[in-house]
């Protein structure tokens, strides 16, 4: 049974996000505190806020009753609860990347770890809004801070180009997504994401305008997760932003997108669940849809990463491309299906931070961003290295890492339903990963196989080359654990739909 | 108690303890010394395989026999949601591939000796693909089975693409992509059926699949997509191509390796998992395999013949003999079967001869080109002999094992596949013409004055070489020491085959047409 | 007797005007002013839904954050632009070129 809480009722399971603008306020007042103004103390002061709010995210009470908070603006459900697990870590490891880092200088630290926090605050509320109001004004929150994160790297032209790019077509695809909104307001008469599915269950989709409504929709939640045709910004904004910045879009931006799509789609489109699997309502061939976008994406993004010299291009490609993988779990239109994104989110996590660990140590203290920077990297930092090819190997999927694992669940649950438009999606995401191994064995083949007669020297940093170590670790030993990491994520799949 | 769990990850710890040494000299002695540490245990299993089977047979009832009886199973539930065990067990099937697999490593990190650059690199990787291999052949269990399978691939590459020769890039990311290629074949086809039955157990799919409803379309298409997984492994005419390349640009010991195991992989998968799940489709998959065997024996005969570099020769004669291994399997008779699963086991030991012996004049005349010898006989008498023990070997001199296998492979095929069995004896003939004649270009004739003192093999070498030659000897005198042990694996085979054919048959004459 | 549909005709040339902005136009300023076509369509829309379809004043509510949005969004657009425009003097998208493939 759903349960509204009233505003005074909602507090005690919003503390995370009130400690997050807590520290927001803090971190705005302390460069203006003479004696506190060192880039020492924000580090602190970010580590410490994010320690606090995965603590309090972690102890959010799971319960039977699911209570919607602040008269059903909020979901308190197992879903918003991974994706706020996921994104208060992903933040914490982006700070931590950046404790030493020089492309944010050290007087922005406070701006930028502010405006983070920010980020991760519109990130939070996006996990768990229950109304478009909601969804538009998280999804604005945090797109509008990384708008403002990508122009703050020292390489001024670069990073303000990104910013503008990101942030001209970013608006554009959120505009669009609001005027869809604005549709599926009208034609249901609410904003509640429980009423409009209870409108359309009852009455169908069956007016053109839902379907205008849904791919307008789409078009902004498709910006956020780099799906074709809307994944053209990835490329430059990655190139362009600072490295750190660029970590934490790939993975938390790329979440956040699915966290919203799971959500809204999942939510008003499906019809009820029989036995876990919900089935699409008939007159939207939704299956179809989502199929040929997540083969597109997977293929564009593959085929553009091939001629890529620069590694932060690469990774955006390599990006656009999973997003494609990730899709293929949403074709399923299953409880695995959600599972089974979950869990690559998860791996994807762990996977992509273990290699922008690697990334941005390189790009940030030596400016090596190339593939030919890369080279003979096996022998001038052999931890580096080995941690960027056991993600590299997991990105590829090559079993048992954990890039396989998720990738394994996103296919084996799209083969479950027997579908041919799922069957279609993998056997093209199963080609597409033999495509893939190409670009990503340059990067291990200029690391390994290339040498250089004097390799110039690496300056350790133990925080960064630690980073890379502890991450890749279970990039590489999930799978004795991969039961019951998927019981945990299976666990949190849950989210309100009655 | 003997396990097979640590055959696997012994040296896979081994290559973790091996990354924590210093000295090149002791990271040799120490990949030597876990090797042999594998290989012991390796050698009691052969020794208890049949006593064990025995009692196994013995204490299982009728039903469950009907799934296979297996020794040393062990069984731990992985992934719950799916249904994934980590199950470990062996057959008549597996048993001489794992030996042969922890038999040759040793030989191999031996044989490895001379390399100079990484070594504890080399090792380690080496370790790793050892333990990868023996899982493959262990896995009872579908997944645990691909993720072995896909395991070996790293290792390779940089094996190939770090220690190899002048292409050796190239040819690690051909062999790389190839094999993905063939995996995803093998990755949907373990997807449907997990997706239909609800098991990834190897034991129990091929029971599931009679209470299932699937069209013969999509038995055909997984059949296809199977086989084109391992014929590329095999490999099969027309997916050879990386071979060659492969092993010219591999170092000896690898070559060793991807002739001696990898190449038994594709045809172990067809016996272990199309042949069992889709017995209907393999019947009717019979002739076209018959057809491929005999394409792959003479083609590769022939391009052996017109090979000048010495690898390359015995990479195309590889793809040639594991053509009899192809044709013994199209054939439903026991002798044919039992032919083919001792004619891989024996292109095992035979070919890793082969390349240990080209390994070793490679590394004295830092070339391979055979007409670039000459008389070698004289300066390397030891080393002659040695060679035209091999060479009589995997031409199937009677008395010497490879003799053995290929007629048992004829005597079956000839039963159900005349008129190919009789083209297919011509490569025996070529077999002999290229084998004879590189050996009178290499080491008869007149001494060619630059090789005229070069050293004679050294005992290293010699004990690489030594034990192959053993089983190369013993299994031609009594081969029953091998076909014993398989055969009643064989006929459990054998039965489900012909089971599988008597289904394809009737729907067949329902159906009136060739397509049912 | 204007009605509900004569909101919904206008909004949609608004949207339409404005996405046709932001797809041709080059310049950094156009391309923002397109933007907020784009939003007050959606503001247009909602508080016409708001006070034909449902009655209450939830439609005004949302397009009332959607302006304080559509502010915030433009006070950042500009701080980026004059910040491209001080270090390179163009504002132009196609003539930044420190990012191509």
């Amino acid at each position: 049974m759903l349960e509204l809480l009233d505003n005074m009722g909602s507090l005690k399971y919003f503390l995370a996000e009130l400690w997050l603008v807590l520290w927001i306020l803090v971190l705005l007042i302390q460069p203006l505190i003479p004696r506190w103004s060192s880039a020492k103390i924000s580090n602190c002061l970010a580590v410490l806020a994010l320690i606090g709010a995965a603590g309090l995210v972690l102890a959010l009470p799971v319960q039977d009753s699911r209570p919607t908070l602040f008269f059903g603006m909020l979901a308190l459900d197992g879903l918003s609860r991974f994706f706020k697990i996921l994104f208060v870590f992903s933040t914490l490891v982006t700070v931590l990347m950046n404790l030493r880092g020089q492309e944010v200088t050290d007087h922005q630290k406070p701006e930028f770890y502010a405006i983070l926090l920010g980020i991760l605050l519109g990130m939070f509320l996006t996990a768990a809004s229950m109304d478009l109001l909601m969804m538009y004004l998280s999804i604005e929150l945090f797109s509008l801070g990384s708008y403002i994160l990508a122009g703050f790297s020292k390489n001024e032209n670069r990073s303000d180009e990104a910013a503008m790019k990101f942030l001209l077509y970013g608006s554009l695809s959120t505009g669009a997504m609001l005027f869809g909104m604005t549709y599926l307001y009208g034609m249901t008469g609410s904003t509640q994401l429980l009423d409009i599915r209870e409108y359309l269950a009852a009455s169908g989709t069956g007016q053109t305008v839902f379907f205008v409504a849904f791919l307008l929709i789409f078009v902004g939640i498709g910006y956020k997760i780099s799906a074709v045709p809307f994944h053209f910004w990835a490329p430059d904004v990655y190139e362009g932003s600072p490295s750190v910045l660029v970590a934490f879009l790939s993975v938390a931006s790329k979440a956040a997108g699915f966290a919203a799509f799971i959500r809204l789609f999942y939510t008003t489109l499906l019809a009820n669940a029989s036995e876990g699997i919900w089935t699409p309502f008939v007159d939207f061939d939704w299956r179809a849809f989502v199929a040929l976008l997540a083969m597109a994406t997977m293929t564009f993004g593959n085929l553009g990463a091939f001629r890529q010299e620069n590694i932060k291009r690469l990774f955006a490609y390599s990006g656009i491309a999973h997003a494609g993988y990730i899709l293929v779990g949403a074709i399923a239109l299953t409880t695995a299906g959600v599972e089974s994104i979950l869990f690559y989110l998860l791996t994807y996590f762990f996977t992509n931070f273990a290699a922008f660990a690697v990334i941005v140590y390189l790009a940030d203290r030596h400016s090596m961003e190339t593939i030919e920077d890369y080279r003979d990297l096996g022998k001038r930092s052999p931890l580096l290295a080995l941690a960027l090819a056991f993600s590299l190997f997991s990105l590829i999927g090559v079993p048992p890492l954990a890039g396989f694992l998720g990738k394994w669940y996103l296919f084996a649950a799209a083969v479950q339903t027997l579908d041919p438009w799922c069957i279609a999606a993998v056997v093209v995401g199963l080609l597409n990963t033999v495509l893939s191994v190409y670009y990503y064995m340059r990067i291990i083949k200029a690391m390994y196989l290339d040498h250089l007669e004097a390799p110039p020297l690496l300056k350790p940093d133990s925080v960064l080359v630690g980073m890379a170590v502890v991450l890749s670790i279970p990039v590489v030993f999930m799978f004795f654990a991969a039961g019951s990491i998927y019981e945990w994520t299976r666990s949190l799949s849950y989210f309100l739909v009655s | 108690m003997f396990s097979l769990t640590f055959l696997t990850f012994g040296p896979i710890i081994g290559a973790a303890l091996v990354c924590l040494l210093k000295d090149d000299e002791t990271i040799r002695r120490a990949a030597l010394i876990i090797s042999l540490v594998v290989l012991f245990p390796g050698i009691a299993m052969v020794l208890d395989y049949n006593d064990s089977f025995a009692r196994a047979q013995a204490s299982l009832t009728a039903e469950q026999a009907a799934s296979g009886v297996f020794v040393y199973e062990e069984k731990i539930p992985w992934i719950e949601a799916f249904n994934i065990n980590y199950h470990m067990g062996v057959d008549g099937l597996s048993m001489p591939f794992v030996f042969l697999a922890v038999f040759l490593c040793p030989l191999c990190v031996l044989a490895s000796w001379g390399i100079r650059e990484k070594v504890k690199g080399y090792m380690a990787l080496f370790l790793l693909l050892e333990g990868a291999m023996i899982g493959v052949f262990a896995a009872l269990d579908l997944f645990l089975f691909f993720v072995f399978w896909e395991l070996m691939l790293l290792p390779m590459y940089f094996l190939i693409g770090i220690w190899g020769g002048p292409r050796r890039v190239y040819a690690a990311i051909k062999f790389v992509l190839y094999t993905l290629f063939g995996s995803i074949f093998l990755f949907i086809a373990m997807l449907v059926l997990y997706a239909k039955t609800g098991s990834f157990s190897l034991l129990e799919l091929p029971q599931l699949m009679g209470g299932i409803q699937m069209t013969w379309a999509v038995k055909l298409a997984l059949f296809i997509g199977l086989y084109v997984a391992f014929a590329i492994k095999i490999p099969a005419f027309p997916f050879h191509t990386w071979l060659p390349d492969a092993h010219v640009e591999a170092p000896t010991a690898i070559s060793v390796i991807l002739a001696g195991i990898l190449l038994k992989m594709g045809a172990y998968g067809l016996f272990r998992i199309s042949y069992p799940i889709f017995p209907d489709a393999a019947a009717w998959f019979c002739t076209p395999m018959a057809v491929i065997g005999l394409i792959n024996i003479v083609y590769g005969a022939l391009c052996a013949m017109a090979q000048s570099d010495l690898k390359k020769l015995v990479a195309y004669s590889s793809i040639s003999h594991m053509g009899y291994v192809m044709l013994g399997m199209a054939v439903y008779r026991e002798e044919s079967l039992q032919g083919a699963v001792f004619q891989m086991f024996n292109h095992g030991t035979i070919t890793a001869m082969l390349f240990l012996l080209v390994g070793v004049i490679y590394d004295r005349a830092h070339h391979r080109e055979i007409d670039g010898f000459g008389g070698l006989v004289k300066p390397m008498p030891v080393y002659g002999g040695i060679t035209a023990l091999a060479f009589f070997a995997a031409l199937g001199l009677p008395g010497l094992s490879g003799f053995i296998s290929e007629t048992l492979v004829f005597l079956g095929a000839f039963q159900e596949q005349r008129l190919i069995t009789c083209l297919s004896t011509s490569g025996i003939l070529l077999g002999a013409a290229y084998m004879l004649w590189t050996y009178q270009r290499v080491f008869m004739g007149p001494v060619n004055e630059k090789y005229a003192a070069l050293p004679e093999i050294s005992l290293r070498e010699i004990c690489t070489l030594a034990p192959l030659a053993v089983f190369v000897i013993v299994l031609g005198i009594f081969p029953s020491l091998f076909l014993n042990a398989i055969d009643p694996t064989m006929e459990h085979v054998l039965a489900s085959l012909q089971k599988g054919r008597e289904a394809y048959q009737a729907t067949l004459q329902v159906a009136g047409a060739l397509v049912p | 007797m204007i009605g509900l549909n004569h909101f919904l005709v206008l909004s949609a040339i608004l949207f339409t005007i404005g996405m046709f902005i932001v797809m041709t136009r080059r310049h950094g300023i156009m391309m923002l002013m397109g933007l907020e076509l784009i939003l007050n369509a959606a503001n247009l829309n909602l508080v016409a839904f708001s006070r034909f379809v449902e009655g209450s004043i939830r439609g005004q509510a949302f397009a009332i954050f959607v302006i304080i949005l559509a502010v915030a969004e433009a006070a950042i657009a500009l701080a980026i632009i004059l910040s491209i425009y001080s270090n390179q003097a163009r504002i132009n998208l196609d003539e930044l070129q420190a990012l191509k493939e």
